[in-house]
């Protein structure tokens, strides 16, 4: 799953990008652990050359956030992330949980007899101005969903 | 030439310009074939490999993503290259991700043992390569697929050959074709095209073989060429040219000696047929005549006369007058005798001086006669030659035919015999052949064959016969007589040997032994003064030698010459000659007497006793023995004395044989006589007593 997500840094087309690294935050309780560090550090660029960045910002402010291109989200602070997003920005939001991509998630993992499998909300991706490669869209599942609708008090 | 056609060089440049091509195309399509071959198979694999690379680059995404199922859709985008078998992909590790064949070949497929496994689940890691190996009927192709650099997995890709393999066997035929084009159409050009080398060789033999059979050098090749061809066809007619003018030199020459041949072919025939000094027929091509002649003869039953003629003295004169006077004169003996015959005789020269006159239609003896008198006045103008003035006879000896022989040897024979008979009785005389010569020529012959060895066997001996002085009686000189007593004939006559000794020309030999001997017996008889006289006969006169030999001999036996008195025949008037006097004066100046023989009986000229030095005269016996009888005898005898001792000579009178007639020779004043009436010819010793 890790692999996975490093991968997704190569097929994404973010609106306003620094060319030459993606920042990829991770938040909340971390199952990648020390392994994603060791593959980046192996495997510091994606496909298209750009150096990936990890981060794990401890608390999630909004300062912090606007500068992550991914953000894989611990599925149990979904709902504390949803309140800290700003309502317009070019985040790929990714988690493992079911019910993400019907909260407006963007990339949901999911296991499949032994094999991770991807779901994609196409609507919340267009929505963030992000932009997927064609290639992943052909190994993921694309799911009918809608971008995440911002309550008042979450503003 | 049939049988050589495959040899000739028509058919071997056939071949050799077809074996060139082929061997050309063969070459040339077999590195067209190769090199296309290997394009082919490059080109197969690098489409292969382009293949496995293109398919390769769109499973990166489905390795990224493990989406075996869409792997397995890449893959089986292959079905779309109907030779693409079977293709997979292994993971970086190995392991099997996903395959695709075509099912309706599995079976075959996975019998063929070295390709991947279609069943093995892990790549070995020796094919962990990209690679590409082109088997028999199949292109494996192994490309890694990776991503960013780093490999994802591998991609295997089996694919049939059999489209190249399809392509090899069409381009092997298309090659098959064009070879065997090739060679048919090399067959039909060079088959076109050798006669540009062959034509001008052909017509180079057939213009040999032309010239082999038919040997005529006149045509030339009319080839003009600017290549070799031309240089061997122009030096082929200068050759001839050659050979031509060689022909004509070898003609020519050969014309040349031809003709010398005939030339010397008739000179051959002419010294082989004909007599080189006087041209007249020799013996051969009289015995050819006679033969014919015979022959006519036989069948016209006629008759034909041989005449043998044998000239008289003739050795006499060869020996005195020399070889050059003596061949002139058979020369001119000739001329005469040719002059003298009917056209159809021949005049023919046996040698020596002996010839034949053959004279053909002679039916009786007479015209035989006729022909010889004829020869004879023939003869009767003397021969000049040299200054010599020679009186010149023949005998002759006839034979006719049938009578005397019916063959041309035998005729040849009896005329030979008869003419011996002839010449028995003088020069001069003409004799018929009549076969009791038969005995008297052998009889001659034995006498020739003994007289040859008389001398060497001492046979020969000297009588003495005295010659009386008429007045005083006493024996002035004697004449020494030559005798022969032969142990098989006996003693033969003077009169039959001198003859032969003439003919045979041994009479100077005879001679000069009766001198040695008269010089030896005078030495024996001691200092007596008496005079010898000796006969000489004219051929000894005319011997070169004969004054040096005489002083020689008188010298040696210490014999004063004025005893010596040499007696003459009047032949020797015959061959009167300048030579003749100078012999005699000089005779008579070394004191030597001459006397002249038989006077009276053969050609007397008062001239000659006139001009020859002479000192005695012999009267003819003849004379002195008719006086009895005979008043004109008497006459001759008393005027022929007083014409000696006019001319200031002595005389002698023979064969006196009365004293009748030595009392008439003393009353006629004769000075001397000889004769049985006084003296018989004594032998050496007898004749001493009266010494």
């Amino acid at each position: 799953m890790a692999g996975l997500l490093l991968h997704l840094t190569s097929f994404t087309q973010w609106q306003k990008q620094d060319k030459d690294q993606v920042i990829l935050c991770i938040l909340g309780d971390d199952p990648f652990k020390q392994y994603i560090n060791d593959m980046v550090k192996s495997r510091p660029k994606n496909r298209l050359g750009q150096l990936i960045v990890v981060k794990r910002p401890e608390t999630m402010r909004n300062a912090h956030i606007r500068t992550c291109n991914i953000i894989y989200i611990d599925p149990e602070q979904i709902d504390s992330l949803w309140s800290e997003l700003p309502k317009q920005h070019n985040i790929l939001l990714v988690s493992h949980d079911e019910s993400f991509i019907s909260q407006g998630g963007m990339i949901n993992f999911v296991r499949d007899n032994n094999k991770v499998k991807l779901e994609v909300n196409l609507p919340a991706v267009l929505a963030a101005n992000l932009k997927l490669s064609s290639a992943l869209l052909k190994h993921a599942k694309v799911i009918p969903g809608t971008p995440h609708h911002f309550t008042s008090e979450e503003e | 030439m049939n049988s050589n056609k495959f040899f000739s060089i028509r058919y071997k440049m056939i071949v050799l310009m077809v074996l060139v091509s082929v061997i050309v195309v063969c070459v040339a399509a077999l590195l067209f074939y190769n090199n296309n071959e290997t394009i082919l198979e490059n080109s197969v694999i690098e489409s292969g490999q382009l293949q496995a690379e293109i398919v390769g680059s769109s499973l990166v995404s489905a390795i990224i993503f493990d989406d075996d199922i869409s792997a397995s859709n890449t893959l089986s985008l292959l079905s779309k290259n109907e030779y693409v078998e079977y293709a997979a992909v292994y993971l970086a590790n190995g392991n099997k991700f996903s395959q695709y064949h075509r099912t309706h070949q599995k079976q075959h497929r996975s019998s063929v043992p070295y390709y991947i496994d279609e069943q093995q689940a892990i790549l070995a890691t020796t094919l962990r390569h990209k690679v590409a190996f082109l088997r028999d009927l199949h292109l494996e192709n192994v490309d890694i697929i990776r991503d960013n650099g780093h490999i994802l997995g591998y991609l295997y890709i089996r694919t049939s050959l059999e489209k190249l393999n399809q392509q090899r066997i069409y381009y092997r035929d298309i090659l098959s074709y064009v070879i065997v084009f090739s060679i048919f159409l090399a067959v039909l050009l060079s088959a076109a095209t050798q006669r540009i080398i062959t034509r001008p060789l052909n017509l180079m033999v057939g213009h040999v073989r032309e010239l082999s059979l038919s040997k005529d050098y006149k045509k030339r090749l009319n080839l003009t060429l600017n290549d070799e061809l031309g240089t061997l066809a122009h030096g082929f007619n200068h050759m001839i040219n050659v050979v031509e003018e060689r022909e004509k030199a070898l003609q020519n020459q050969s014309n040349n000696l031809q003709t010398i041949v005939n030339e010397r072919t008739e000179q051959l025939y002419q010294k082989a047929h004909f007599d080189s000094l006087t041209h007249l027929p020799n013996r051969y091509l009289l015995s050819d005549r006679l033969e014919h002649a015979i022959y006519g003869a036989k069948r016209k039953q006629d008759g034909l006369a041989v005449l043998f003629m044998d000239l008289d003295r003739f050795k006499i004169i060869n020996d005195s007058l020399g070889h050059d006077v003596g061949d002139e004169l058979l020369k001119a003996v000739a001329k005469r005798l040719q002059t003298i015959g009917r056209d159809i005789d021949t005049v023919a020269r046996l040698g020596g001086d002996e010839f034949i006159y053959l004279a053909e239609n002679i039916s009786k003896p007479e015209g035989a006669g006729r022909i010889a008198q004829k020869i004879h006045q023939a003869f009767e103008a003397p021969f000049i030659l040299h200054q010599h003035v020679l009186h010149v006879s023949a005998s002759i000896g006839i034979s006719i035919y049938p009578s005397d022989g019916v063959e041309s040897s035998q005729l040849l024979k009896n005329a030979d015999v008869s003419m011996y008979e002839a010449k028995s009785q003088g020069p001069g005389h003409y004799s018929f052949y009549h076969h009791d010569m038969d005995a008297t020529i052998h009889q001659r012959l034995n006498i020739e064959n003994h007289l040859r060895k008389a001398v060497e066997q001492k046979e020969l001996y000297l009588v003495y016969q005295p010659q009386v002085n008429i007045d005083t009686g006493e024996i002035e000189k004697v004449e020494a007589l030559l005798r022969w007593n032969n142990h098989e004939l006996g003693n033969v006559s003077p009169a039959q040997f001198i003859p032969v000794a003439e003919e045979i020309g041994i009479i100077n030999q005879l001679g000069k032994w009766v001198i040695h001997e008269v010089c030896r017996q005078k030495k024996a008889w001691g200092t007596q003064d008496i005079r010898v006289a000796i006969n000489i006969s004219s051929s000894q006169l005319l011997d070169v030698d004969l004054l040096a030999y005489i002083e020689d001999i008188s010298q040696f036996y210490g014999m004063e010459l004025k005893y010596l008195e040499l007696e003459i025949t009047e032949e020797v008037f015959l061959e009167y000659s300048k030579h003749t006097i100078n012999v005699l004066t000089e005779l008579q100046k070394l004191g030597i007497k001459i006397a002249i023989d038989d006077f009276g009986t053969g050609y007397s000229s008062l001239r000659y006793l006139k001009e020859l030095p002479v000192d005695t005269l012999k009267l003819d016996g003849m004379f002195v023995m008719d006086l009895a009888e005979n008043s004109a005898s008497k006459g001759i005898v008393s005027s022929t004395i007083i014409l000696a001792h006019s001319l200031n000579m002595k005389i002698v009178a023979e064969c006196v044989e009365t004293k009748e007639q030595l009392a008439f020779l003393k009353q006629q004043n004769c000075d001397y006589a000889q004769g049985f009436h006084l003296y018989k010819p004594l032998s050496a010793d007898a004749m001493l007593e009266f010494l």
